[in-house]
């Protein structure tokens, strides 16, 4: 047996958008693997990066939009540069996507079971009795009750949480090697943003799925993910195992988010912010993008740091880390 | 939904009777047909014995307690122009303009959704821009000049196309119907084109930008994440997104079409109602304008309540008791 190739491997990779005002960097050369089974998360506010990178790496960025260099490759095999049809027979079978609001992104006209059926039938040529045999399945592997009879409800009939369910189901139908979840939880309530949350991290685990879990939240993301990337102005700035990068953070930036979780200070207390606010994209100032807001900022700040990894995979981009423990 | 049927039905008589009295009291207001139906030179006695036999030297409100009597059992009265009932003339004429009207809104439609839905899809592409440029001149270019137009050109200059009458007809349950000859169909390209025109630039224009909303929203996203297909997406998702807006235009166009194909139907003398009307007006046919506009009203609620029917079917949101 060889040694396990990365399920994903992006390497350099860019997504400009041109606009009239100039070229937005929304990704500007990032690189990450992702291992069969490994739960990523890809932290970083809004306007990081975070979803683009999604985007970009199952071909979906619409012009203006363009992935202006770098590499994508899945199973070994490159993306970029692949036509759109080729594209689109990955997507959904071989890389699924949820989304954050599931009121927004399942179609209110069409039934469930319609909406499962187009995704099937999108790759397979199944029959109507097949695709709602199958789609029953999925349903009730994400734990909707009575799935055979809640198939011909519209999305309106469900309840929000049930409603991320039904999408994730509708994601796992082709059994993807890959799912990204880009922000899955955010427009739920909290206590059921704990049920999707643990429902998720069993689904991947029992179909040994590799996850790219995209958020701004890192509670969420420190339960659910192996690896975690932190995402700044298009960059990753830290990344590495989620144990190292959560618990001895490096980068002043990821340690400034973990101090604005309200779990860690003690309650009455005014959390800790990050000041300032996230340069524009389109003049991301030279050198390290977050240097502006960054109490540790010095003069070689100016100039860009490279992103240095640790033997144990713990990456930082910064010209003064910090040293390991809180 | 019967509940609601019935709601609908009980509102659309009341409609009806208030649009009964309006029209009866404006139509009065018009002029007095007697002008029109005696020549200057009767004497006074024909004339009064005249004015008697039509009931027209009773109080208003008699006279319209009269009509209004006769109508709950269905009779519109006579024609004072043609002596025959007026729901025979209205109905003798209302097969030409039902075809017309209807071809035309359906070819509008047919025609127009694709293309409006091209042009939300695709934007900028040139075809696109050649699309919106023909539905800005559909809005534009006034009816009856470009029907003038059609005819200069395919009936006077080119001589290929009929530019007048309905041709050939043929029966199907009692009607006569050009749609079902060559020849009908022939004559009826001309006004139906003439029609669709403006419906056709409207339709693009709706399709548009509906789409355009659409194309941006998530559901398209998660659709295209999912790997469907382009014209999946666009056939069965954003089709039935922007269809709302789209059923009620084609109701409404179709409706006010229907009524009011006066200039078409007069420039191509296609023998619709719409010249029945522009003719009655002009001889002060009273019982057929009354007549002719109640039948509207009822005409426009019923197609309104198809049209909402229509909205439960397509928006399953919109159904009674669909919330769980």
């Amino acid at each position: 047996m060889s040694a396990p190739a990365p399920l994903l491997e992006v390497a350099d990779l860019a997504t400009y958008f041109d606009s009239k005002r100039g070229v937005l960097k929304a990704v500007d050369g990032i690189s990450f693997t992702l291992k069969r089974g490994e739960v990523m998360g890809l932290v970083g506010e809004s306007g990081s990066g975070k979803s683009v990178t999604g985007f970009s790496v199952i071909g979906l960025i619409d012009p203006p939009g363009r992935i202006a260099a770098g590499s994508v490759k899945l199973d070994g095999e490159e993306l970029v540069g692949k036509d759109a049809e080729a594209l689109r027979t990955l997507r959904g079978r071989r890389v699924a996507m949820v989304f954050q609001d599931p009121m927004m992104t399942l179609n209110p006209v069409l039934s469930i079971g319609t909406q499962m059926r187009l995704v099937l039938r999108a790759h397979e040529d199944v029959s109507r009795a097949d695709a709602r045999r199958r789609s029953i399945e999925a349903l009730a592997r994400v734990g909707i009750p009575d799935a055979a009879r809640r198939l011909d409800d519209f999305p309106h009939q469900f309840s929000g949480g049930m409603r991320q369910r039904v999408a994730i189901a509708i994601a796992l139908l082709h059994r993807p090697a890959l799912i990204i979840a880009d922000e899955p939880t955010t427009a739920l309530d909290v206590s059921i943003q704990a049920q999707i949350l643990a429902e998720m991290r069993n689904l991947v685990r029992e179909s040994g799925t590799a996850m790219i879990w995209i958020s701004h939240d890192l509670a969420t993301v420190s339960s659910i993910a192996d690896s975690i990337a932190v995402m700044y102005a298009g960059r990753i700035v830290e990344s590495g195992p989620a144990h190292e990068v959560l618990g001895a953070p490096r980068h002043p930036y990821t340690k400034g988010l973990l101090e604005s979780i309200p779990g860690e200070a003690p309650p009455g207390s005014v959390l800790a912010q990050i000041p300032g606010a996230m340069p524009s994209l389109l003049a991301l100032p030279a050198g390290c993008a977050f240097r502006a807001r960054c109490t540790y900022a010095q003069d070689a700040c100016a100039a860009m740091p490279a992103l240095a990894a640790s033997p144990q995979g713990h990456a930082v981009r910064c010209h003064f880390p910090l040293e390991g423990m809180r | 939904m019967v509940g609601f049927v019935i709601q609908r039905l009980l509102q659309a008589g009341l409609v009806m009777a208030a649009m009964s009295v309006l029209v009866f009291v404006g139509v009065y207001a018009v002029g007095n047909p007697i002008d029109v139906l005696l020549s200057p030179n009767v004497d006074q006695i024909t004339r009064l014995e005249t004015i008697a036999a039509y009931g027209l030297d009773r109080p208003l409100w008699e006279q319209y307690l009269l009509f209004a009597g006769r109508l709950i059992h269905g009779d519109f009265g006579r024609s004072f122009i043609f002596g025959v009932p007026v729901l025979d003339l209205i109905f003798s004429r209302l097969p030409a303009t039902l075809e017309l009207t209807l071809a035309a809104v359906i070819a509008a439609t047919l025609l127009g959704v694709p293309l409006g839905m091209y042009a939300g899809y695709r934007p900028d592409s040139t075809a696109s821009r050649v699309i919106m440029g023909v539905s800005i001149l559909g809005f534009s270019v006034p009816t009856f000049w470009v029907g003038l137009l059609l005819i200069f050109v395919f009936g006077v200059e080119l001589q290929v196309l009929p530019a007048g009458q309905r041709g050939e007809t043929a029966t199907l349950f009692g009607i006569e119907w050009s749609f079902l000859t060559g020849n009908g169909l022939r004559h009826m390209l001309l006004p139906a084109l003439n029609l669709s025109l403006f419906k056709l630039a409207m339709m693009i224009r709706l399709a548009r930008a509906g789409t355009r909303e659409v194309m941006f929203g998530d559901t398209v996203k998660f659709a295209r994440a999912a790997g469907l297909r382009e014209r999946t997406v666009l056939g069965r998702h954003v089709l039935k997104l922007i269809a709302i807006p789209i059923v009620t235009v084609f109701g409404l166009e179709f409706g006010s079409t229907l009524a009011f194909a006066v200039v078409t139907e007069t420039i191509f003398s296609w023998p619709g109602v719409g010249k029945l009307i522009i003719d009655s007006i002009a001889t002060l046919d009273r019982p057929v304008m009354v007549a002719y506009l109640v039948l509207v009203a009822f005409l426009f609620i019923t197609i309104n309540l198809v049209v909402d029917l229509t909205y439960a079917a397509l928006d399953p949101r919109l159904r009674r008791g669909g919330a769980r």
